[in-house]
């Protein structure tokens, strides 16, 4: 039980997708601009990476192990990916059509995310099993939805905030980012490896 | 070898063809309904995504059109006619207006106009502007690198001979994308019936627009003066048309030094046998 909730934490907050490993930056800058757009994306997230997760592990497990494909595991993983992040746009689209516009381009764009396709490789390197792909998963996730919540906090305090301007914009979000990665840093060795 | 080639080959494909068909049939069950308006919108709509109407792109003033109910007749480029057809989808009623044209506010080509001396940077008047503002001498006139020209979607402008930008009448569309273009603001949208254009847009006063300028409007206000400011009036060394308050007396605009004040004739013509 203990292991199961080492991995979690581990993969939500020690490495953090976006924080500490620098997985994921796009959406992370591009819709950290709104808490209610971020938290929708967030979950997005959670769910794509929890589902690539136990999808990727299965071809892994039974079909590029058997024949000897583990070269075809990139190819292959995009492939889930890309199928699942459509799927989750139709459903978003069906079930929250506001949700849908506020995440515009960058819910297709989880497709191409490094979080997503970082996190099915990892669990294939770091051998887990079934279970422990799926937790791998949905705590990076959490970590992404985490420091995608924090940043988007603070960007929308940092509206009302009087910034220089030659800051104002993306200078700001970028320096914000830095000091909230060092925060994140404080987490390492929490857990001894 | 060959084996392994078909086995990834195979596995792949067959991989894509179950998500493929997975997908189709959620496509299926999580279908959305679209209002078909917005489609037919945007097929009329003329699809440049210029962006006069205030909307990101033609879709996107599609689908404002049917969702917030906002001004069938912001499309400039496309005038009355989509305008029309717009109406007849979202059953409203058009409302006339007046068709608009680019026009060049500037004669300064390399004869005319005084050099300060060789531009060698990147071609782009809006680059020559903010660094050391071209090299012609007059700080008010055509750069001449062409940026309308460049944003024209329509093919409607192209660089003369002169290095001045020159409208296709029939083609421009009014969309109003050169005027944004030009860091100098020499082009002007205007009414296309309208039969006075000054085309200088120098502030400066006498002497001081004649060195370095040939054909500038040297401000000295004839035009306004012939016509007791009816219809033309003086604002900052330059005039200005009334056409509306324009009553007929074109001698003024005629006896203009520098010959600034285009005149068209035809114009003229077609608006005095309306009045009539």
């Amino acid at each position: 039980m203990e292991h199961y909730l080492i991995i979690i934490v581990s993969a939500a907050f020690i490495n953090n997708f976006v924080l500490s490993r620098f997985l994921g930056l796009c959406p992370f800058i591009g819709v950290s601009k709104r808490l209610d757009s971020a938290l929708g994306m967030g979950m997005a997230v959670i769910f794509v990476l929890t589902f690539a997760s136990v999808i990727t592990y299965m071809i892994h497990r039974f079909l590029l192990l058997p024949y000897h494909l583990e070269f075809l595991k990139t190819i292959s993983f995009i492939l889930v990916i890309a199928t699942l992040v459509q799927f989750v746009e139709m459903v978003i689209h069906k079930t929250a059509p506001t949700l849908y516009e506020s995440l515009g381009i960058y819910l297709p764009l989880i497709t191409t995310n490094c979080a997503v396709l970082g996190a099915a490789l990892l669990n294939i390197n770091e051998n887990y099993n079934l279970l422990e792909s799926a937790l791998n998963g949905f705590g990076a996730g959490v970590g992404f939805t985490v420091a995608l919540i924090l940043m988007a906090s603070i960007r929308e305090k940092l509206e009302l905030a009087r910034v220089p301007r030659s800051f104002k914009g993306a200078p700001i979000t970028f320096i914000i980012a830095g000091i909230l990665s060092l925060i994140f840093l404080c987490f390492k060795g929490i857990i001894a490896e | 070898m060959t084996l392994l080639i078909i086995i990834s080959a195979a596995s792949i494909g067959g991989l894509g063809l179950f998500f493929g068909i997975i997908l189709g049939i959620a496509a299926k069950f999580f279908k959305t309904d679209m209002d078909s308006r917005i489609k037919d919108i945007e097929e009329i709509l003329p699809g440049i995504n210029c962006g006069a109407c205030g909307f990101p792109g033609c879709s996107g003033y599609a689908k404002a059109l049917v969702k917030q109910d906002v001004d069938i007749s912001l499309c400039i480029p496309g005038a009355s006619q989509v305008q029309a057809r717009i109406a007849a989808i979202m059953g409203k009623e058009t409302k006339d207006k007046e068709s608009l044209i680019a026009k060049v506010r500037c004669v300064g080509d390399k004869d005319t106009v005084a050099r300060t001396g060789y531009y060698l940077g990147v071609k782009s008047c809006s680059l020559a502007q903010i660094t050391v503002g071209g090299d012609k001498a007059c700080a008010y006139g055509c750069l001449g690198y062409g940026d309308c020209a460049a944003v024209c979607p329509f093919d409607a402008i192209h660089m003369g001979k002169d290095k001045l930008p020159h409208v296709d009448e029939k083609k421009c569309t009014g969309c109003g994308l050169c005027v944004k273009a030009c860091p100098r603001n020499i082009i002007e949208m205007v009414n296309k019936r309208d039969y006075f254009f000054i085309k200088c847009v120098s502030k400066d006063f006498g002497p001081a627009v004649s060195k370095v300028c040939k054909k500038g409007c040297i401000g000295c206000g004839i035009c306004a003066r012939v016509n007791n400011n009816e219809g033309i009036r003086m604002e900052n060394n330059l005039p200005v048309v009334d056409h509306k308050e324009f009553k007929g007396d074109v001698t003024g605009a005629q006896k203009c030094p520098t010959r600034v004040i285009e005149f068209l004739k035809e114009k003229w013509e077609e608006k005095k046998h309306e009045k009539d």
